[in-house]
């Protein structure tokens, strides 16, 4: 996506005319932005900012609070290991040392290919198909050690 | 209001409703550790250091948010509290640096402060300490991350009291820090007010101006007050050995009317004394050429030159009182003119009106319950006032009404209502505001007018008029209609706020005329800059010129004999400013004295030439005088904020912040090209412009950081008019 595109697609949110406030297409806009491009740069925020007339270092707090955006590129696939208690409990930390074995990366790293980044996570709401791993928005639960690389191969790993 | 009795520490305090805890025991002598609690801003309950025990509650309770209720019975100083207490310093401290002895802050720092008083005596933490290194350089502020206490002072500052939200947190949790966004201050629209720096208890904002200068127990204070414009704010200038180091507002300790209010000129203006362009000698022109003098010279020179003549007296009006009846008593006050002519019209027309020119204080504004501004650009010209009316809305709850042309970012989003018009309307809609206030059955045909007409009914009304009112040519019209309907209101205080500093006395000592009726032998030009003060002037043929200034100026070029005089920060003496008399302060030594040089010149007997005498009484509003033609558009030359008064041209620390010259227009009266041709009479400006949707259909303004050559040429005729000028643009 390009940026004017993405003006445009914000200027189509709003027309949505969903919420009473202008701010409130912040988070929105802001997932559009994840999903279309590698990384919430500066530039893509204040294009949020002008349309949306919030500004520009609010749009920056928010793009940087959440986990679930990323202001550094990613990768094509980012890859959640919960490690928070249920999941701890049932083997999560081992799903996440098995995935970067597997994949060659640290926690929070990207492949060479940019393909994958690997995060470790709190809670997904999960808990009972714990250890959760998630893949984007495709969600693994009960995840066992063996089903890591016929998992990853779905994205196109070609270890 | 009904008030009631609640207990602390014993004691019996009075309080009233909607009063916290923290501002009951103030009040009472009782002291309660803060950090994120600041009087002047909202509080927030962030940093847990205020907690007390409260009787009947299980957990202790934040006393900066905790509203009192009667019979409420609340215990400050117990074990419980001061062990809380000591915990949450603890915490603070466990990843503060140990670096007092280099920061700025120390020995002003409240973290300092309310850890040695209430702080534990030792740390029981064994983490390594964090460490964010993370340092965001602005061009006069920085941020040190490592110092920061998260206690959103600054955020809640700029973003809501400024209206300006540059600062915000970045990241979460451990990692979360202070920062603009991109940490650019610039692009993040920073207007350098300073108040971030001035609320942070720690050394975490910091002014760049001061870093490492000097330390706050060993300089000289000295309270003044701020002449770079009318608004006349109250600052502190701390020196040491004579030498300026910083201007601080200390806002919420600050008694003046600004309450520690600063804007970019006051906090980061001071450095003028020192800029490069000071003038260090006299100069007297022999054989055509300006040669140094020595003062003693140069009295001489004066003397003979001025003895027995008519003076053409040009004013700036950033004198002191004691200069001004000075420059009377030597100078006369029947043939001068000054940068304040358009003030002292608007004055004349109310004077018609009122049979006084005396206005209110700008406190007056407390008393009532609705504040009607009228005027533009505020916030450029007079930008605490802007501020302080921001505020009034705020935090004292008044009702904030605007009539002007053009929006304004600071106060629209506080105002309960506006009337934005064509600037040829103004008049007219204040006579329709004017009919409503006298007819309850009213009716203008305008909806929204009407609205504003009944948003004023039955309430305590007082008027602000400033910015660029005075500089219209409809100043005594408007001045007129104001005086008019201030008698049609509950209330009816009116506060004008003065262009300058001391513009006030200046019209009220001389008797002012426009340049071109001066028909003296002598021009004396005194502390002022013929291009910024009287833009399009040129000083009438004389037989000798003289100039007053601190500075070389452009006019230097022109004079037959020039004489150094001194900047604000070096006077004693008082101005007549918006909020009365104020005081004017300086331990600073001077080479040159404005007011020496004077007393040994001898008083003119001027007779008992009385100005009062003859204004005729009118009893009705004004008259709309503007138009405009079909293809012309009303302009309006706004200095910015940065460059009123010159300010970024001597001061190398605001220059760093600079303003743009920039014409800004309607996209639907721009043209196609990249730059444009201003006309206006006969004179011609090339300028760049850009698109602006803020600027309403049929007006532009021309934004300049200083009135150079060029634009006052390009403004020939027009003095003392800078906005609702005609002029015709045209593709270049
Ligand atoms: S100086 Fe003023 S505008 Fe700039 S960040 Fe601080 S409070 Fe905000
Ligand atoms: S920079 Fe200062 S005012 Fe702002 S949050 Fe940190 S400590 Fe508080
Ligand atoms: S508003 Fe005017 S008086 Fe106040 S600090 Fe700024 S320049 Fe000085
Ligand atoms: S603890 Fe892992 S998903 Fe909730
Ligand atoms: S001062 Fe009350 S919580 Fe910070």
């Amino acid at each position: 996506m390009t940026l004017t595109e993405f003006r445009e697609e914000v200027r189509k949110l709003k027309e949505s005319n969903k919420y009473p406030e202008l701010k409130s297409y912040l988070l929105p806009a802001l997932w559009m932005a994840e999903k279309n491009f590698p990384a919430i740069t500066h530039d893509v925020m204040r294009v949020v900012s002008e349309e949306l007339s919030v500004p520009l270092v609010e749009v920056e707090e928010v793009a940087r609070f959440y986990a679930m955006f990323h202001t550094e590129k990613k990768g094509k696939f980012v890859i959640r290991v919960c490690t928070n208690l249920s999941c701890m409990l049932r083997g999560g930390e081992e799903v996440l040392s098995e995935l970067c074995r597997l994949l060659n990366v640290k926690p929070g790293e990207t492949t060479p290919d940019g393909l994958f980044t690997v995060e470790e996570y709190e809670c997904m709401g999960l808990c009972d198909g714990a250890p959760a791993v998630t893949v984007n928005e495709d969600r693994y639960t009960n995840v066992r050690l063996e089903e890591l690389p016929e998992i990853l191969r779905k994205y196109g790993w070609k270890g | 209001m009904e008030s009631f009795k609640v207990v602390i520490d014993g004691k019996e305090c009075e309080a009233y409703p909607g009063e916290t805890v923290l501002e009951v025991a103030e009040r009472n002598g009782i002291t309660i550790p803060v950090f994120c609690y600041h009087r002047e801003l909202r509080p927030e309950g962030a940093c847990r250091v205020c907690l007390v025990e409260v009787e009947g509650a299980p957990r202790l309770v934040t006393a900066c948010t905790l509203k009192a209720m009667p019979d409420m019975v609340v215990k400050t100083n117990t074990e419980r509290v001061r062990r809380a207490r000591a915990g949450v310093i603890e915490l603070i401290l466990n990843n503060h640096t140990l670096e007092c002895p280099i920061c700025d802050k120390s020995g002003e720092c409240e973290l300092q402060m309310t850890g040695f008083r209430h702080g534990p005596k030792k740390s029981r933490y064994k983490e390594p300490r964090r460490e964010k290194d993370i340092v965001i350089q602005g061009p006069l502020i920085e941020i040190d991350n490592d110092r920061c206490i998260l206690c959103r002072r600054c955020i809640r500052m700029c973003g809501e009291n400024m209206g300006n939200r540059v600062l915000g947190i970045l990241n979460r949790g451990y990692r979360a820090y202070i920062s603009p966004f991109n940490g650019d201050f610039m692009e993040s629209g920073c207007e350098h007010c300073g108040s971030c720096v001035d609320v942070c208890p720690v050394g975490s904002l910091l002014d760049r101006a001061f870093k490492y200068k000097d330390r706050p127990w060993r300089m000289d204070k000295t309270w003044t007050t701020c002449l770079f414009c009318g608004s006349g704010c109250k600052v502190e200038i701390d020196s040491y050995h004579g030498k300026v180091k910083r201007a601080v507002g200390r806002i919420g300790i600050n008694d003046g009317h600004n309450r520690g209010y600063l804007c970019v000129r006051g906090k980061w203006g001071w450095d003028v004394i020192y800029s490069d362009k000071r003038l260090k000698e006299p100069l007297l022109r022999v054989d055509g050429e300006l040669r140094r003098i020595l003062l003693e010279e140069a009295l001489k020179v004066l003397k003979e030159k001025i003895e027995g003549r008519k003076i053409n007296l040009f004013l700036e009006s950033s004198l002191t009182n004691e200069e001004l009846e000075k420059i009377a008593a030597v100078f006369g006050t029947e043939n001068a003119t000054s940068d304040s002519l358009g003030f002292y019209n608007f004055l004349k027309g109310f004077e018609k009106v009122k049979g006084t020119r005396e206005t209110d204080k700008f406190s007056s504004i407390y008393d009532a319950d609705a504040v009607v501004v009228i005027g533009d650009f505020i916030e450029e010209i007079n930008p605490v006032v802007s501020m302080l009316l921001r505020l009034a809305v705020l935090q004292k709850g008044k009702r904030l009404l605007r009539v002007g042309v053009f929006p304004s970012k600071k106060l629209d989003s506080v105002a309960f209502s506006k009337l934005l018009v064509d600037q040829t309307e103004i008049i007219d809609t204040l006579k329709h505001v004017i009919l409503g206030m006298i007819d309850t059955s009213y009716s203008s045909g305008n909806r929204k007018i009407d609205t504003f007409i009944k948003s004023l009914r039955g309430k305590k009304v007082s008027f602000v008029v400033a910015g660029t009112v005075f500089f219209s040519p409809e100043a005594e019209e408007i001045g007129k209609t104001v005086a008019y309907l201030s008698d049609r209101v509950v209330g009816g205080k009116v506060v004008a706020v003065p262009p300058k500093a001391n513009s006030l006395k200046v019209v009220n000592l001389f008797r002012l005329k426009h340049p071109e009726e001066l028909d003296g032998d002598v021009n004396v030009v005194v502390n002022g800059e013929l291009e910024r003060d009287f833009p399009g002037v040129e000083l009438p043929k004389a037989e000798f010129t003289v100039l007053f200034t601190p500075f070389y100026t452009p006019d230097v070029s022109g004079a037959d004999l020039v004489i150094p005089v001194e900047v604000w920060l070096e006077k004693n003496g008082t101005v007549d400013g918006v909020d009365g008399k104020l005081e004017v302060k300086t331990v600073l030594e001077k080479e040159f004295s404005l007011l020496e040089v004077l007393s040994q010149l001898p008083v003119r007997n001027t007779g008992a030439e009385s100005k009062e005498a003859e204004v005729e009484r009118v009893n009705e509003p004004g008259q709309r005088l503007l138009e405009r033609e079909k293809g012309e558009l009303l302009l309006t030359v706004l200095s910015n904020r940065t460059g009123w008064n010159s300010v970024s041209y001597y001061s190398k620390n605001v220059a760093g912040v600079a303003g743009e010259r920039v014409l800004l227009l309607n996209p639907e009266d721009a043209p196609d090209s990249e730059m444009v041709k201003l006309k206006v009479g006969n004179g011609e400006l090339l300028i760049s412009f850009r698109k602006d949707s803020s600027i309403p259909k049929g007006h532009a303004v021309l934004r300049v950081e200083r009135f150079t050559r060029d634009v006052s040429e390009f403004l020939r005729g027009q003095f003392p008019n800078l906005s609702g000028i005609r002029c015709q643009i045209a593709e270049a």
